[in-house]
């Protein structure tokens, strides 16, 4: 076939491209980008895993190790069907914070850190050249497999190839994926002619694996038997590499820089990240289901040392099938420049977001603030970032094209990229992840890597490096790059991700632990981490339509309608408007966010601002700000809550001493009276009856009995005064006590025989064996006290049939003695006073007293080191008396 | 089914969406045992043959996938919003 | 003196009503005693002496609201409070209640039987 018609046609099919591009992008615009999102063309947007490296080596990769190459689709699959495991947080995080790169998300969960965005970017750049200059290389090679007969020659056909391809390519990313800045970072166009390559690449790949099967070959059944006959016919595979290679793939497929651009950062629904959980396993099958009978065919009919890796292209074209061969070209044309537009997309959107924009405001020192002038400086970073990737891809390739080095560059750019797993993971898991935990690990892993893998394949033709594969660095035999610490049993690949991925955890885990992260990285954590639990929170006023109303509303809430009033009418009259509602302009907004802070706080009047205006997220520096005001604001309110406290127990004690006092007042006056009633009344009697003795005309049994009655109140009164003036001695500590040893019982024997006589109807209730206590004390005094409270009881007990109960219980160093009655007890309102002197039930002069028994109790119980209380919530009256059994 | 209030669609349609959610997580586990079943067969001597291997995978993939489908479909079509949980308790006694 | 005259006291002290018995009852006076402050409104209304001597101190009802209910009642007889609360305004609360004479304890028997007789004769 003539090499200008596969120039001709691959023209076409690249501005078919830019067509598809261009019309998808249009729509999208138009707000009809329906199945630009749907998930099929999700699903095959993730076919750019599939890059030439898979479309033509797979075959290549079958025909030197046989399943082998089945690892690099199993990985993939394993991630995908277990897109509940990682995936779907991976989406919704994506979703929730608007992630823009693998790198922005580090970046943003280890506490925005430009310096792990930085790494992370870096490590990407490093990883990614090399396999963009693949991707030029088997584009190259393959248009130079047509040109066998042009007069130019293969080689210089590849070299204007490798040109072309990368300036059209850097083109196509720039016109399609720099045309905006989308907030979200999606590209419709770019997404859906990656969708387009993606069915013709499979299309390709289908088409030549069925003309070799039922064209070369006589059908499935002779496909076996030429599998069997072939030199692959044994599977003869080394445990470590498989397992190390499915895992490997898997690790790659979530970390390789465009394989999140199109898994996380284009995703639209969750649903169609559940399609593609079956879908793409699918495609990556179909994919692999040809690969070995081509491999197995194009050993058997190509000639000795013919380039495997070029079988799905050489085999129609030996066959003389021309239009197949086209078909196969443009297959893996598909393959290359969909990688390399994706990949150069998202390097450029982390060079320029992690690396570029953050040097630039540094130097401009204008902070954070987004204005007009930033984006374009954003724009056109990224775009001369397009161009840098693409032009090192270049580079590389011009520099290093056709040597071993490149060709195995597919896997050893795997290791390098996966090098961002530990960090990933444990990020998404574990809130303990911290920023030098993240950014040592990587360092740690991207060095290792280095050292053992990239290295090595790129300096393995210098005598340095050749020497230090042989005898280690510096002649130490376990520094050898292919076999650290001695291990030889691996082949380097998996030698390289054994020791990356255990170190590179290690020093995540153990640097995570040892450090302390700020305030921003906890709080990512926390969101990132239980991501689901606070989905549900969020959301609502995003892209809410910015109206002057809302502003004018939310003002009104916080500084006041008539103010907020007057400051709409200002600068809606500024700028020549009538009313309330002027223009949304970003001066107006500046206005009216300070005039809000001063009422609010400038973090949360910005925060408010965000929500209303809509114009993006409210980051999380605002939000700490927020809390920092919060936390200020609680913490004073606190400390008015604990003085308003303080002063509110201060008042509680005033109001109780007033009370006191004021009872005490009119204890004081009932008192008087009831002194007075007291003393007049014996004297009343002495007084009558004197007075009747001294006139004289009484007989003798009246003279004696008026004689006994004058006697009884003259120690009525002496009684009276005994008592108070025992209280006064008691009062003025001026009490002398007579301790001994005294049995408990016979104190109560001796109390009760003083006091129950004829007229005493009480029944005393005890338990004598409880009694049988020592104590230390003045058996006097404790007996007056007992007599007391019996007295007590005999004259207020009213119950019909009066009881009292001495309960007796012994706590070790103390003994209680409760007195008990089985009467209607004391009142609440009482049981405060009936300690105080001159205290007294009840008027009536049965009691008898003076109301200065309790009063006397206590004291003497004070004296005697106890203590004696109203005991409450018994049946009736009751009093407990507490005495240490010896003095101190 | 049809006199039950709606909580009650809906709290056994957040239950078994959960539950589906579980049955996908068994899934990569399969797969990794699946997957790596080739390396337990064959021996040195008479080591295993790549059709018969190939095979296997292959059959092994395509159960994954098809384990993936089903999975997949049952819990997109269990609602876990009121609104679709009327219409689709109606038409569908999966619901 | 052409007629016994009933005297009712209203005392809960054995020992003072038993010295004014005495007293009372040596000038010809129909002594009636009554101990308890809440039945003794009924006491009066029932007996109907021609002069009560009331204290103030009762079990369970003071002699202040005996007195006042018994105003309210429009009976008029004669009376003499005692009480062994000196003060002023226990005087004026007597007065205010009805009282139309007052005495604190201890007391002159004199002074009691010319009170009684007094108010006898107005």
């Amino acid at each position: 076939m003539s090499f200008n018609l596969l120039i001709l046609a691959s023209l076409g099919y690249v501005v078919f491209l830019f067509i598809v591009a261009f019309v998808a992008e249009d729509r999208a615009e138009r707000g009809h980008s329906g199945w630009a999102r749907s998930p099929w063309v999700y699903t095959l947007s993730l076919s750019v895993y599939c890059t030439a490296w898979t479309f033509y080596g797979a075959v290549g990769f079958a025909a030197r190790s046989g399943l082998e190459f089945l690892t690099i689709y199993l990985g993939p699959t394993l991630v995908l069907v277990g897109w509940w495991w990682l995936l779907r947080k991976l989406v919704q995080i994506g979703k929730a914070q608007r992630i823009t790169s693998i790198a922005d998300l580090l970046s943003s969960r280890y506490g925005k850190s430009n310096l792990v965005g930085a790494i992370v970017t870096v490590l990407a750049v490093i990883g990614t050249t090399p396999y963009i200059a693949l991707q030029l290389q088997s584009v190259s090679l393959s248009v130079a497999a047509f040109a066998s007969n042009t007069p130019l020659g293969p080689l210089d056909v590849a070299k204007t190839t490798g040109i072309w391809v990368a300036v059209g390519l850097a083109l196509f990313a720039i016109l399609f994926g720099t045309r905006n800045l989308d907030v979200d970072e999606r590209h419709h166009g770019v997404v859906t002619a990656i969708a387009v390559e993606a069915v013709v690449k499979l299309f390709a790949l289908i088409a030549v694996g069925i003309f070799v099967v039922w064209g070369v070959a006589d059908g499935a059944a002779d496909i076996k038997n030429r599998i069997d006959a072939s030199e692959i016919a044994q599977f003869n595979v080394d445990n470590s590499r498989w397992i190390g290679l499915t895992f490997l793939s898997a690790a790659a497929f979530i970390c390789l820089p465009r394989m999140f651009q199109v898994l996380v950062v284009e995703n639209e629904d969750e649903n169609n990240l559940s399609i593609a959980s079956w879908a793409f396993p699918l495609y990556l099958a179909a994919m692999s289901l040809f690969v070995v009978p081509i491999a197995v065919v194009g050993l058997e009919l190509l000639p000795e040392g013919s380039n495997p890796d070029l079988f799905v292209l050489t085999i129609p074209l030996t066959q003389g099938a021309d239009g197949l061969a086209l078909l196969a070209f443009l297959g893996g044309f598909s393959s290359a420049t969909s990688m390399v537009i994706v990949a150069a997309l998202a390097l450029a959107t982390m060079v320029s977001n992690n690396m570029v924009m953050p040097l630039y405001l540094r130097a401009q020192n204008i902070g954070a603030t987004v204005s007009g002038d930033v984006r374009a400086v954003v724009l056109v970073s990224r775009r001369l970032s397009i161009v840098a990737v693409l032009l090192l891809g270049y580079i590389y390739y011009a520099v290093s094209g056709g040597t071993v080095a490149l060709s195995s560059i597919g896997l050893i750019s795997f290791v390098g990229v996966a090098q961002v797993l530990p960090a990933l993971i444990g990020g998404l898991f574990w809130r303990g992840g911290t920023r030098t935990g993240a950014a040592l690990g990587l360092i740690v892993g991207f060095s290792i890597w280095m050292y053992t893998l990239l290295l090595p394949t790129l300096f393995a033709d210098t005598n340095v490096y050749s020497s230090i594969v042989g005898d280690g660095l510096f002649g130490i035999e376990w520094l050898r790059p292919y076999a650290l610490f001695g291990v030889t049993r691996l082949d380097p690949i998996v030698h390289s991700v054994f020791w990356t991925m255990l170190l590179n955890a290690s020093a995540f885990i153990i640097a995570s632990i040892c450090s302390f992260p700020n305030p921003v990285e906890r709080l990512q954590a926390t969101t990132f981490v239980n991501v689901f639990d606070l989905a549900e929170e969020t959301g609502g006023w995003r892209g809410a339509a910015i109206e002057a109303e809302d502003l004018l509303v939310m003002a009104q809430r916080i500084i006041g309608g008539r103010d907020a009033q007057r400051l709409f009418t200002q600068v809606a009259r500024k700028q020549g408007k009538e009313g309330y509602l002027p223009d949304i302009t970003p001066d107006f907004i500046t206005v009216l966010e300070r005039r809000l802070a001063g009422s609010v706080g400038a973090a949360t009047a910005h925060a408010m601002m965000g929500q209303i205006t809509g114009g993006s997220s409210v980051s999380v520096e605002e939000l700490m700000a927020v809390a920092d005001e919060t936390a200020q604001m609680l913490e004073y309110s606190n400390q008015l809550e604990v003085k308003s406290a303080e002063l509110e127990r201060t008042a509680r004690q005033l109001r109780n001493a007033n009370e006191k006092l004021t009872a005490l007042s009119v204890q004081k006056d009932a008192f008087l009276s009831q002194i007075s009633h007291e003393l007049r009344t014996p004297m009343t009697s002495i007084r009558a009856f004197s007075e009747i003795l001294r006139e004289g005309d009484v007989n003798g049994a009246e003279r004696a009995r008026y004689a006994d009655i004058i006697h009884d109140e003259a120690r009525r009164l002496t009684r009276l005064l005994d008592d108070l003036l025992d209280l006064a001695v008691l009062e003025n500590g001026q009490v002398s006590l007579n301790i001994e040893n005294a049995r408990l019982e016979q104190l109560i024997n001796r109390a009760i025989d003083a006091c129950v006589n004829s007229s005493s109807q009480m029944h005393i209730k005890r338990n004598r064996a409880n009694e049988a206590i020592m104590l230390a004390t003045d058996p006097d005094r404790l007996a007056q006290v007992f007599i007391n409270l019996i007295t007590n009881a005999q004259k207020y007990c009213d119950a019909p049939k009066a009881e009292l109960r001495i309960r007796i219980a012994d706590l070790g160093p103390s003994v209680q003695v409760d007195f008990i009655d089985n009467g209607s007890g004391i009142g609440v309102a009482q049981q405060a006073v009936i300690f105080e002197k001159f205290s007294r039930l009840t008027d009536h002069a049965r009691a008898g007293g003076a109301g200065l028994g309790l009063a006397i109790c206590r004291e003497i119980v004070g004296k005697l080191g106890g203590t004696i209380e109203y005991l409450p919530g018994q049946d009736g009256a009751a009093f407990r008396v507490t005495l240490a059994k010896s003095l101190p | 089914m049809a006199g039950l209030p709606k909580t009650v669609f809906l709290q056994r349609d957040t239950y078994r969406r959960r539950r589906i959610g579980d049955a996908i997580k068994l899934l990569p586990i399969a797969g990794v045992v699946l997957f790596f079943m080739p390396l337990l067969l064959g021996t040195p001597e008479q080591p295993a043959q790549t059709s018969s291997l190939g095979l296997f995978i292959f059959f092994s993939w395509f159960a994954l996938i098809g384990m993936s489908v089903f999975l997949v479909a049952l819990f997109n079509r269990t609602p876990n919003t009121p609104r679709k949980a009327e219409k689709l308790s109606a038409e569908d006694p999966l619901g | 003196m052409s007629e016994t005259k009933t005297v009712l006291l209203v005392e809960d002290e054995p020992n003072i009503m038993e010295a004014l018995r005495f007293v009372l009852e040596r000038d010809d006076w129909r002594v009636v005693t009554h101990s308890d402050g809440a039945t003794a409104l009924g006491a009066i209304t029932d007996i109907a002496p021609h002069v009560v001597v009331l204290d103030v101190m009762l079990p369970n009802k003071s002699g202040f609201d005996i007195l006042r209910e018994l105003r309210a009642g429009q009976n008029t007889v004669p009376v003499l409070m005692l009480t062994a609360r000196g003060q002023q305004k226990d005087r004026d609360m007597a007065i205010e209640a009805g009282a139309n004479r007052f005495m604190t304890k201890p007391f002159a028997n004199r002074d009691v039987r010319d009170a009684l007789n007094t108010l006898i004769a107005q």
